[in-house]
């Protein structure tokens, strides 16, 4: 049997066990890449380099998780704020780039292929993406979001309804509308 | 009659793929910061300074009494000579200590 996140952490915090780091950073690093993927519209050299930064802190702050939240509710929020902080230092123009990214509304009206609907989530606002990805993608519930993004429960659950809405209306709607 | 599945939900409840780790956790080892010695061989080296640091004083306090009070125009007790040199011997590795783990962390 496989040990717990929580058992892994007691390791590393012990006796800075390397190998149940590194079992930690193999069982999380598919997840947490493919979040910043997301949060970086598929910049996978970005989102590579940001979840490497995402581990390194996660070491340095080993000692502050509690076992309070899950384990991963506690990764994702370092991984949300290590690329909020990437970002600011970007000032990315978070306005949707049509050049770059091609229009979801070329495709027929009424159908929703994966591809589009990747597209058009790339056009959500950072918060909202990272919304979407870790409630649909990672399973996790709107008070674990709410947890790791440091938000109000409200502020997802509206994220949730606004980002469906649109996302409807881009992908059925057929008209072409900048984000707000 | 069955209601139709949102297309849109549907796409979105998509597994998304799972990355091959290739060489990412072992870049991620080889970014960390150096090991931290564990805290019992912290303890042991304070202790065995403290304790050599005493041996060495004491079998050395006699012929160091006579050099010190043949270069310094004061008398010093042996026993302030001794605590002194005790005092810098065992300091000297806690210190060290000390600094190495803040910079661990």
């Amino acid at each position: 049997m496989s040990d717990s996140d929580t058992a892994l952490v007691a390791r590393v915090i012990a006796n800075d066990d390397r190998g149940a780091f590194e079992l930690l950073v193999r069982r999380h690093q598919s997840a947490v890449r493919n979040f910043l993927r997301r949060l970086a519209r598929n910049d996978s050299e970005r989102a590579n380099d940001l979840a490497q930064e995402t581990f390194i802190k996660m070491y340095q702050g080993l000692h502050t998780y509690r076992g309070s939240a899950r384990f991963t509710t506690w990764l994702f929020r370092i991984a949300y704020h290590t690329f909020l902080n990437d970002q600011r230092g970007r000032h990315a123009n978070e306005e949707f780039d049509d050049d770059a990214h091609g229009s979801v509304t070329d495709t027929t009206a009424h159908t929703a292929n994966a591809l589009d609907v990747d597209r058009a989530l790339e056009r959500l606002p950072v918060r909202q993406r990272a919304v979407f990805d870790l409630h649909y993608k990672k399973g996790m519930t709107h008070s674990e979001i709410a947890e790791a993004l440091e938000l109000p429960l409200g502020t997802i659950k509206s994220d949730l309804v606004r980002g469906h809405a649109k996302l409807k209306e881009w992908l059925t709607g057929g008209t072409h509308e900048q984000i707000a | 009659m069955n209601k139709s599945p949102d297309p849109i939900e549907a796409s979105l409840r998509n597994p998304e793929p799972v990355l091959a780790d290739d060489e990412f956790s072992a870049n991620v080892l080889a970014r960390l910061p150096p090991r931290r010695r564990h805290t019992a061989a912290r303890r042991w080296t304070v202790a065995g300074s403290a304790a050599l640091g005493s041996a060495l004083t004491l079998a050395f306090a006699a012929p160091l009494e006579a050099i010190v009070n043949a270069v310094s125009p004061w008398s010093i007790p042996p026993v302030l000579l001794s605590t002194i040199a005790i005092v810098a011997i065992v300091a000297l590795p806690t210190l060290l200590v000390f600094y190495t783990e803040r910079a661990n962390r």
